[in-house]
C-alpha cells in the first residue's frame, strides 16, 4: 500500500507515528482517553498520583515485551525534554516517574493535572536503546529512498491485513493526487474534494471527510485601542457572516466555530450562547460604543476604526477568507486592511506581538491542553504561543486543568464557552475539514474514530493486493 | 439426393430464399447508413451546443472583465476604491479568483490580490490577438482544480493601452462537460489549441486531466482537420480499450478550443443493431418457415413417388402382392391407383400364363409319355396277342420273354427319368478316367453316327484327367449330348468330342456342325420338358445337367444358327487315381 502526502502538512508525521509507535494512551474522537499500551490507569491521592498498568502481551518490534523497565526511560526522557523547554506541557507538574513492578508505572504530581493523560498520548513508546524499534502495527523496513514499513505480526491489537506501507512525499497536493490517479499510491493524505469529484472518474477512489482539530480564528490583539474593547470585539463578531466564510471561502468544507472547544468533545455544551450574524446589531453596538463612521484621510476608507489583519498568504483559502472579512466589516464601517505574510513571518510577527489582528489556523486538539496553551495568558511554565493580551479565561482554564471528574470538566467547559462568548479574544470563524482519498479496494474497518488514520492497522484489501490498473 | 429433391430445393431457394436474403441485404445497408447519419447529426448538435455554451461562458466573462476594466479606467476612483471594486467582483463572481488592472507598461494599477499579483504583462501578446483577448493554456492549480488566465485589452489606442487580467476558475467547464451524456456511454471532451485535454466526460479517462495528457492520436487528427478548414466528417476509430468510437467535433468560437463528442458505436448504433437483429430474426424465421413448409410439402410429394418406386421394385423382384398406398386426392394418388390396378391385372395375366404353361407342359409330358410308353406297351400288347396263339412254340415263348423284358426296361427307364427329374439322381462316385469314359461313349455311338452319315471323332488330352464320378451316369450324359448332336446335324456333318485339362478342372466338349440353336432358346435349353422334337419328354439335357451338377461340375452351351453348337462340361479334377482291378 502506498501513501502520498506533502511534507508541508503536519499530519504526515502524525500518520508515521500511528504506523510505527503506539503511546500509552490515545485520545478518541470525542476527546476521551482510550487505552493503548497502558490497558488501564487510576488516579490516586486526590489526583496527585497516576498509576498506569501496562498491557500484557504488548511487544516491541524486536520481540521484547513492553515492560516498565522499557517504558520508564522513555517517560523520563520525555519529562527531561519537556523541562528543557519553556513549556512543560502535561508534564509540568510531574515530580517523579517510577516503576512499581514490571507492568506498573507510577507518576507522582505536585498537583492534579488533567492534561497529563493528553501529554501521554503525545509520547510514543519506542525502544530506549534503538529509536527504530517501535511498538506500532508496522515496523520500519527502510528510510531510504523513502519510508517503508512492514506489518508487525505480533501487534497486540491484531495483525494488520496490509503487508507493507510505503510513504511517498510530493511537492504539492496536486502532485500527490496525480500520483494516485496514476495508481502509484493508494492513499493521499489530503485532497481537495472538488478535484476528487471531478477527476475520480471510474478510478474507484473513496474520499473520507472529517473535521480537523484545527479552527480558523480572527485573533485580536487586545492591546489595540479599539480591539481591546469588548464591545468592539462583540460588534466585529456580529458583523461577520461565518456561514458565508464557510460556504464561499471554504467551499462548505468546514463548520462554523463558536469557540475553540472541539465540537465533538464529550463535554461540549450545545447550550452555550452563540453569536449570530447581525450587521444591524453590529452597527448599533459600535454606535453605542462611541465608534461612529468618520471621514477618512485621503487614500483611506471612511470608517469607525481601522486595523490591519495579517493573514497566511501561502494558502489561497486564507486570502479569500480575508477578502470576505474585509468586505463584511466594511459593511458595518470597520476598515480592516489586509497584510499578507508567509508562514514564517506570520509566526514571527505573532510571537513578537507585532499585529493588530491575524487570520490563521490554530490547533485545538481533541482535548484542552492546546486551548489552554493558546488562550492562557503567559505565565511561568506557560510560555507564549501567542500573546494577544487576553487573560479573560485564565481562571477557567486552570479549573479545566485541575478537573478530576467528568462533572468538573463539563462545568469548566461550559464556563469556558460562556467566557468566550462574553469576552471573545477572537472571532472563531470555522473548523476546517480534511478530505483523505483512499483506493476503494481497501475496507477501512472500524469508523468510530472519524479520522481514518486512527485505525489504519485495521484496513484490509477487499480484493488481492495489486496496483490498480489505470 | 434424388434429382427431383434437388429440383425442389432449387425451386424453394430461388423462389423464397434468394429474394428474402436480397431484401435483407438491401435493408441492412440502407438502415445502417440512415442510422449512422442520424446519430452523427445528433451528436454533432450536442457538440455544437457545448461549444456554444463554452463560448458564451467566455463571452460573459470577457464582458464582465471589459466592463470592470472600462469602469475603472473611466472613473476617477482612488486606488483603494478600485482595489475594493476588484475584490468585490472576485467575491461576487466565484469564477474570478483574481483580477488585476495593468497599464501598458505592465504596472499594476489595481488588483484584487492582497499579495503580489501574478499577472505579468510580459506573458501577454504585445500586439493583442486576433480574437481580441488572450487565454493562457489551462492548468491545474495546487488543489488540482482547473484554472486559466484571461487578458483583455482595454483599448485606449496607442495613447493608453491597458489590460485587465483575470485568473478564472474553469470548474464550470468541468461541470458542463461532465453533464453531457450521450446515451449511457457517450461523453464529451474539451481540448485546447495544443490538443491538451482540459475536461473529459469519460470516467475512465479523467486521470488524463490530472496528468496533463494530450488527446489521443485520432482525436488530434480530427481537430487538425477542423483547424485546416476542412469540414471533418464524423470519424470512427478504435480507442485504447479496443472499442469502436464514433466521434464528432465542434469548434469553440472563443477561445480556440475544441469539443469532441464520442460515443461507442455499439451504443450509438444500438437502434440499428437492434433493428438489424430483429430483421435477421424475421428473415430467418421466414426462411425457416419457408424451408419447413417446403420440406414437408416436398416430402409428402416425393415420398409418394418413392413409395411408388419401392413397390415397383418389389414387383420387379417378384413380390406381386406388393401394392402402393398413397394418400391425397391428386394426380399422384391417381397414378398410384392406376399402378395398383395394373399390378392386379399383371397378377391375373401371370396366373393365366402359368396355367397355360402348366397345360402346355402337361400336354407335352403327356405326349412324351404317350410317345415313349405307347410303343413298348404296344409291343407288349402285340406280343401278348401272339403268345396266345403261339404258346406252344417254345422259341416264340423265348422271343416273347425277351420282348416283354426289353420293353419293360424301356418303360422303367422312362418312369425312372420322370422320377429322377424331381429328386437327386443316385450316383456312385469312383475315380473315373475322363478320356477313357469319353472314348467308350463315342465308340458306343459310332454306329448311330454312321447311320446318320456323320463323322464322329474324339480329340483327347495328352494327359489323363481324373474326376470323381459315376461311370454309367457320365456315359449317359456323353451319349445324350452326342445323340443330340447327331440329331441336329445334317448328313455329311461332323461331331467332335474332346477333353482338356485346365488347372484343376477337366473339360469335355461336344462340338457339332449342326443347325444351331437360336439364342432366345439357349437359356431354357436345360429346363425340364424342354424339347423341340415332336416326340419325347424333353428331359435328356435336364437330367444331364443335373448329373453334371451333382458331380460338382457345370455345363454350358454356345450355338450359332446354321453353324453348329458346342456343349462344354467341366468337372473338378481329382488327384486320386482309379483302382486297378486284377484280371
Amino acid at each position: 500500500m502506498g501513501l502520498g502526502g506533502t511534507s508541508l502538512q503536519s499530519g504526515l508525521p502524525v500518520l508515521i507515528n500511528m504506523l510505527f509507535a503506539d503511546s500509552l494512551i490515545a485520545v478518541g474522537w470525542n476527546g476521551r482517553p482510550t487505552p493503548r499500551l497502558a490497558e488501564s490507569w487510576t488516579w490516586e491521592d486526590d489526583g496527585r498520583t497516576l498509576r498506569l498498568f501496562l498491557r500484557a502481551g504488548a511487544t516491541f518490534h524486536d520481540g521484547r515485551p513492553v515492560t516498565s523497565d522499557e517504558v520508564l526511560p522513555v517517560l523520563q526522557r520525555a519529562l527531561k525534554e519537556a523541562r528543557n523547554t519553556d513549556y512543560f506541557g502535561g508534564f509540568a507538574y510531574v515530580e517523579s516517574v517510577e516503576a512499581s513492578d514490571d507492568r506498573t508505572i507510577v507518576l507522582r504530581l505536585s498537583r492534579p493535572d488533567a492534561f497529563l493523560l493528553n501529554e501521554l498520548t503525545n509520547t510514543t513508546i519506542v525502544a530506549s536503546d534503538d529509536p527504530n524499534v517501535g511498538t506500532g502495527p508496522f515496523r520500519i523496513v527502510t528510510r531510504v529512498p523513502h519510508l517503508e514499513f512492514e506489518r508487525y505480526g505480533r501487534y497486540y491489537r491484531g495483525v494488520p491485513a496490509i503487508e507493507r506501507v510505503e510513504i511517498a512525499t510530493y511537492e504539492s497536493q496536486r502532485s500527490a493526487w496525480a500520483a494516485m490517479m496514476r495508481g502509484e499510491v493508494d492513499m493521499v493524505q489530503e485532497v481537495a474534494r472538488e478535484s476528487v469529484d471531478f477527476l475520480q472518474g471510474s478510478s474507484e477512489i473513496e474520499t473520507y471527510s472529517s473535521l480537523k482539530p484545527f479552527y480558523i480564528p480572527l485573533v485580536f490583539n487586545l492591546r489595540h485601542p479599539i480591539l481591546g474593547r469588548v464591545e468592539a470585539r462583540r460588534a466585529v463578531t456580529e458583523a461577520i457572516d461565518r456561514s458565508q466564510i464557510v460556504g464561499d471561502a471554504m467551499r462548505s468544507h468546514g463548520r462554523i466555530a463558536d469557540d475553540p472547544v472541539w465540537p465533538s468533545h464529550w463535554a461540549y455544551s450545545t447550550a452555550a450562547r452563540r453569536y449570530t450574524y447581525n450587521p444591524v446589531a453590529a452597527r448599533l453596538r459600535l454606535d453605542a460604543a462611541g465608534l461612529p463612521i468618520r471621514s477618512a484621510a485621503p487614500g483611506q476608507m471612511a470608517s469607525r476604526f481601522h486595523f490591519t489583519c495579517l493573514f497566511w498568504s501561502e494558502d489561497p483559502q486564507f486570502e479569500r477568507i480575508a477578502l470576505l472579512l474585509q468586505r463584511q466589516l466594511s459593511d458595518v464601517g470597520v476598515d480592516m486592511a489586509l497584510e499578507p505574510a508567509t508562514l514564517r513571518n506570520l509566526i514571527k510577527r505573532i510571537g513578537a506581538n507585532d499585529f493588530d489582528a491575524y487570520l490563521f489556523q490554530v490547533n485545538s486538539g481533541r482535548s484542552f491542553d492546546w486551548t489552554y496553551r493558546y488562550w492562557h495568558s503567559p505565565q511561568p511554565g506557560i510560555p507564549l504561543m501567542q500573546d494577544s493580551g487576553y487573560a479573560g479565561a485564565d481562571a477557567i482554564l486552570e479549573r479545566l486543568r485541575a478537573a478530576r471528574s467528568d462533572n468538573e470538566t463539563r462545568t469548566a467547559v461550559a464556563d469556558l464557552q460562556q467566557r468566550f462568548y462574553e469576552d471573545a479574544p477572537a472571532v472563531f470563524l470555522a473548523w476546517q475539514e480534511t478530505t483523505r482519498a483512499v483506493d476503494a479496494r481497501f475496507s477501512l474497518g472500524d469508523r468510530t474514530n472519524l479520522d481514518i488514520f486512527a485505525n489504519i492497522w485495521q484496513w484490509r484489501p477487499v480484493e488481492p493486493t495489486r496496483r490498480a490498473a489505470r | 439426393m434424388k434429382s427431383i429433391t434437388s429440383r425442389f430445393v432449387l425451386l424453394i431457394v430461388t423462389a423464397a430464399v434468394l429474394p428474402l436474403v436480397l431484401y435483407g441485404f438491401v435493408s441492412f445497408r440502407s438502415l445502417r447508413a440512415g442510422t449512422e447519419e442520424s446519430v452523427a447529426k445528433g451528436n454533432l448538435a450536442v457538440a455544437q451546443q457545448i461549444a456554444k455554451r463554452i463560448s458564451l461562458y467566455f463571452e460573459n466573462n470577457l464582458r464582465v472583465l471589459t466592463s470592470i476594466g472600462t469602469e475603472l479606467r473611466n472613473t476617477q476612483l482612488e486606488p483603494w476604491q478600485q482595489t475594493r471594486i476588484l475584490r468585490n467582483h472576485v467575491l461576487d463572481f466565484r469564477e474570478f479568483r483574481h483580477i488585476t488592472l495593468l497599464d501598458a507598461g505592465g504596472r499594476v494599477l489595481a488588483t484584487s490580490r492582497i499579495a503580489q499579483p501574478d499577472a505579468d504583462l510580459a506573458d501577454l501578446p504585445q500586439s493583442g490577438s486576433a480574437e481580441g483577448f488572450f487565454v493562457a493554456p489551462p492548468h491545474l492549480d495546487s488543489d488540482s482544480l482547473p484554472t486559466t488566465t484571461i487578458a483583455v485589452p482595454l483599448g485606449g489606442g496607442l495613447q493608453d493601452p491597458s489590460w485587465i487580467v483575470a485568473e478564472i476558475s474553469l470548474e464550470e467547464l468541468w461541470r458542463t462537460v461532465d453533464s453531457i451524456h450521450v446515451g449511457s456511454e457517450g461523453y464529451a471532451l474539451l481540448m485546447d489549441g495544443s490538443d491538451t485535454l482540459i475536461a473529459h466526460g469519460n470516467p475512465n479517462d479523467k486521470g488524463l486531466i490530472a496528468s496533463g495528457a494530450k488527446a489521443s492520436e485520432s482525436e488530434r487528427r480530427l481537430a487538425a482537420a477542423m483547424r485546416e478548414g476542412t469540414e471533418p466528417a464524423p470519424k470512427k476509430f478504435t480507442d485504447a480499450r479496443g472499442r469502436e468510437i464514433l466521434a464528432v467535433i465542434a469548434q469553440v468560437s472563443r477561445p480556440d478550443w475544441t469539443v469532441i463528442v464520442e460515443q461507442p458505436t455499439s451504443e450509438a448504433f444500438a437502434v440499428y443493431s437492434e433493428l438489424q437483429r430483429q430483421l435477421i430474426i424475421a428473415i430467418g424465421v421466414a426462411l425457416l418457415g419457408t424451408l419447413v413448409v417446403g420440406w414437408f410439402w416436398a416430402r409428402s410429394f416425393i415420398s409418394r413417388i418413392f413409395a411408388l418406386t419401392k413397390v415397383t421394385r418389389a414387383i420387379a423382384d417378384g413380390k406381386l402382392d406388393a401394392r402402393v398406398a398413397l394418400s391425397g386426392n391428386d394426380e399422384i394418388m391417381q397414378l398410384g391407383t392406376a399402378f395398383n390396378s395394373m399390378t392386379d391385372r399383371l397378377v391375373e395375366l401371370q396366373e393365366d400364363v402359368r396355367k397355360q404353361e402348366r397345360q402346355a407342359m402337361f400336354g407335352r409330358i403327356a405326349a412324351g409319355l404317350v410317345h415313349d410308353l405307347s410303343h413298348p406297351i404296344q409291343n407288349i400288347g402285340n406280343s401278348c396277342k401272339l403268345i396266345q396263339k403261339m404258346f406252344e412254340d417254345a422259341e416264340y415263348r423265348e422271343t416273347f420273354k425277351r420282348t416283354v423284358d426289353r420293353e419293360l426296361v424301356i418303360i422303367k427307364r422312362v418312369l425312372d427319368d420322370l422320377r429322377n427329374i424331381a429328386r437327386p439322381i443316385p450316383l456312385e462316385r469312383f475315380v473315373v478316367d475322363v478320356n477313357r469314359s469319353v472314348a467308350e461313349s463315342v465308340e458306343a455311338m459310332q454306329p448311330h453316327a454312321e447311320t446318320a452319315g456323320l463323322t464322329l471323332q474324339t480329340e483327347l488330352s495328352d494327359q489323363p484327367g481324373y474326376i470323381e464320378g459315376d461311370v454309367f451316369a457320365l456315359g449317359r450324359v456323353y451319349r445324350n449330348l452326342i445323340l443330340n448332336a447327331i440329331q441336329a446335324t445334317a448328313p455329311g456333318g461332323r461331331i467332335v468330342v474332346s477333353t482338356d485339362l485346365h488347372g484343376d478342372r477337366v473339360q469335355v466338349r461336344v462340338d457339332d456342325t449342326g443347325c444351331g440353336i437360336p439364342q432366345q432358346r439357349l437359356g431354357a435349353i436345360f429346363e425340364d420338358f424342354m424339347t423341340t422334337k415332336r416326340r419325347g419328354l424333353g428331359l435328356g439335357l435336364a437330367i444331364s445337367k443335373k448329373i453334371v451338377e451333382q458331380l460338382g461340375g457345370n455345363v454350358t452351351v454356345t450355338s450359332e444358327v446354321g453353324k453348329g453348337t458346342t456343349f462344354v462340361i467341366d468337372f473338378p479334377r481329382t488327384r486320386a487315381r482309379p483302382m486297378l482291378v486284377a484280371g
